[in-house]
């Protein structure tokens, strides 16, 4: 029971995402849209889960609360403040692996690349403690010296997540972060994804294409519909409690639901 | 636990099984030092097959190995080859610097911005295909015959080539890194210092190492023009006196000179650069 309240429980951190009447398409008018008058309001410290056919729209929705796009339609606000650009308070682990980091930094200049930012706005001193805390979390304390080229893909992938968890930021996007890993690595960074979020707080906003994931993770799961002119079709509410049981029959049945749901959408997708 | 041996051979792992005089000479020459081997050895017959082929030829057309070193030890003595190289070097390195120190800013500045790319594109790609050496009489005109003619053209020979690969380079960066920088907080500013920069600088490293031979390139003919010293004025003038012998000597500077210099890029590149070079091929 729990599980549905654990994030909002450290509600001191983390801010409400909303989508209302969002319309967005990449090219010109001529160009059909990507979503039409999509609306979704996630609440302050909720773990938000959306899953979709490959092409609905996924990234699509975590770039326009990331303000890397703007909506052609409609409005996207974070903390009820009109999204009109990229922020330290809305932060993106990128599904790529290799993009995002720092090539020439090492692991620990990768981490603090934020905070010294932070550090600058702020006018506070860079506390480089605060790097090393992290490095720990995320168990990279030994390779803090390396450069990302150095290290496996899982690994840079807690780079970007100790990176961007350093800054406390009220919103996390996360966009399928652990597809490129293997299985095993992918269990233990979901699991740590989890607790950091119980126990550091914030909104997390977390894009996959796997089911069980989405259901591990989720307190709420949204299903989008196959695009273009997507939108959401349904939510799910996950009220399981952390950490979940992925055999439990509750799992099951809620996995089983949103698979359905999903089949439907690819086969109408794959129609189109 | 069991030691691990080689199934093949029965040897213990760390042990380089026998494999007899054949198969040794191959491992010799399968590393780096085999390769230094096979180079060297390349070189010392192409130089003896040059003295018995110069045996067959007029010595002043084609002087052998041993004529061309007496005429290195000639020019050694009387100091010419050093003053040469030296200012030959300072030409090249003062019209590289000039043209990558003016090339690089312009390249990122086409690179990140649009309205600088639109800019600049036309007379990129115009300038680009004109050769310098079309430029060396004009040049001579509007700079004179003294050092800053033959130092503009050199520093226009190495602009076009970084100016392209700085702004290739500075327009490819990965639109995640410059995003991520965004979502950590980095304004223009630091997005570009800290991020654009950074990432552009394995082009600027590979342009200027294009630039710095097509440097070399163009100093024999700004030397040729108009120049009481260097060793492209070496090479011509030695035509004049029939001294092919100097001529080789000049060339083989030249050769030398190039590749000692490529080394020491490439050196710097593998020390001080190296964390920014991870991308760079290694050829
Ligand atoms: N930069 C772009 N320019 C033009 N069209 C784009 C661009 N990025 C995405 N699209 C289009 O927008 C649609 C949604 O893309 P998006 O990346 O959001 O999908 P997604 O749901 O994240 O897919 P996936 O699961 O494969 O990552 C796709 O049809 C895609 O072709
Ligand atoms: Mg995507």
């Amino acid at each position: 029971m729990n599980g549905a309240t654990a994030g909002s429980s450290q509600g001191a951190r983390g801010r409400s995402v909303a989508f209302s009447g969002v319309e967005l398409r990449y090219g010109g008018k001529e160009s059909p849209p990507v979503v039409v008058d999509l609306s979704l309001q996630i609440a302050a410290g909720e773990f938000f889960v959306i899953v979709g056919p490959s092409g609905c729209g996924k990234s699509t929705l975590l770039r326009l609360v990331a303000g890397f796009l703007e909506p052609n339609e409609g409005t996207v606000t974070a903390g009820g403040v009109a999204v009109t650009g990229p922020g330290p308070d809305r932060a993106m682990v990128f599904q790529s692996v290799d993009g995002p980091l720092m090539d020439w930094l090492t692991v620990r200049q990768n981490v603090a690349f934020g905070l010294k930012m932070q550090a600058k706005r702020t006018g506070q001193e860079f506390d480089p403690a605060v790097v090393d805390h992290w490095l720990q979390l995320v168990g990279l304390t030994s390779a803090a010296g390396k450069l990302p080229h150095e290290l496996s893909g899982g690994m840079k992938q807690r780079v970007q997540i100790a990176r961007i968890l350093a800054v406390k930021p009220d919103v996390v996007l996360m966009d399928e972060p652990f597809a490129a890993l293997d299985a095993q690595t992918r269990r233990i960074l979901q699991r740590q994804v989890v607790e950091l979020w119980q126990t550091e707080g914030g909104t997390v906003v977390y894009v996959t294409h796997d089911i069980r994931e989405a259901v591990l993770l989720g307190q709420r799961i949204g299903v989008m519909r196959a695009g273009p002119h997507s939108d959401f079709r349904s939510l799910h509410t996950v009220d399981i409690g952390y950490p979940r049981d992925e055999f439990s029959p509750e799992f099951a049945g809620v996995a089983r639901a949103v698979e359905a749901e999903i089949v439907e959408e690819v086969t109408r997708a794959w129609q189109n | 636990m069991a030691e691990l041996t080689d199934s093949a051979t029965g040897a213990a792992p760390g042990t380089t099984p026998d494999p007899g005089g054949a198969g040794r000479l191959r491992a010799g020459l399968s590393g780096k030092r085999g390769a230094m081997l096979i180079s060297a050895l390349a070189v010392a017959i192409t130089i003896v097959a040059w003295q018995i082929g110069s045996w067959n030829y007029n010595p002043q057309l084609l002087p052998g190995p041993a004529k061309v070193a007496r005429g290195t030890g000639e020019l050694s003595n009387s100091g010419l080859l050093w003053d040469s190289i030296a200012v030959s070097l300072e030409r090249v390195f003062k019209g590289w610097l000039l043209g990558s120190g003016i090339a690089i800013p312009l390249g990122l500045l086409a690179g990140v911005s649009r309205f600088a790319r639109a800019a600049l594109d036309p007379f990129i790609h115009f300038f680009r295909f004109v050769p310098a050496l079309a430029l060396t009489s004009l040049f001579i005109l509007w700079f004179g015959i003294g050092e800053t003619s033959k130092v503009n053209l050199v520093a226009y020979a190495a602009l076009f080539v970084v100016l392209i690969t700085t702004a290739t380079g500075a327009s490819s960066v990965h639109p995640d890194k410059v995003n991520s920088a965004q979502t950590l907080g980095a304004g223009r500013r630091d997005v570009f210092l800290r991020v654009a920069l950074p990432a552009t600088f394995p082009s600027i490293f590979v342009g200027m190492r294009l630039a710095l031979a097509n440097a070399f390139l163009v100093i024999v003919a700004a030397e040729a023009i108009a120049a009481q010293e260097g060793i492209g004025f070496l090479i011509w003038n030695s035509r004049t006196f029939f001294r092919t012998d100097f001529m080789f000597v000049g060339i083989f500077c030249f050769g030398v000179l190039g590749f000692v210099c490529d080394r020491l890029w490439k050196l710097l590149g593998n020390t001080l650069l190296r964390r920014y070079l991870t991308g760079v091929g290694s050829y």
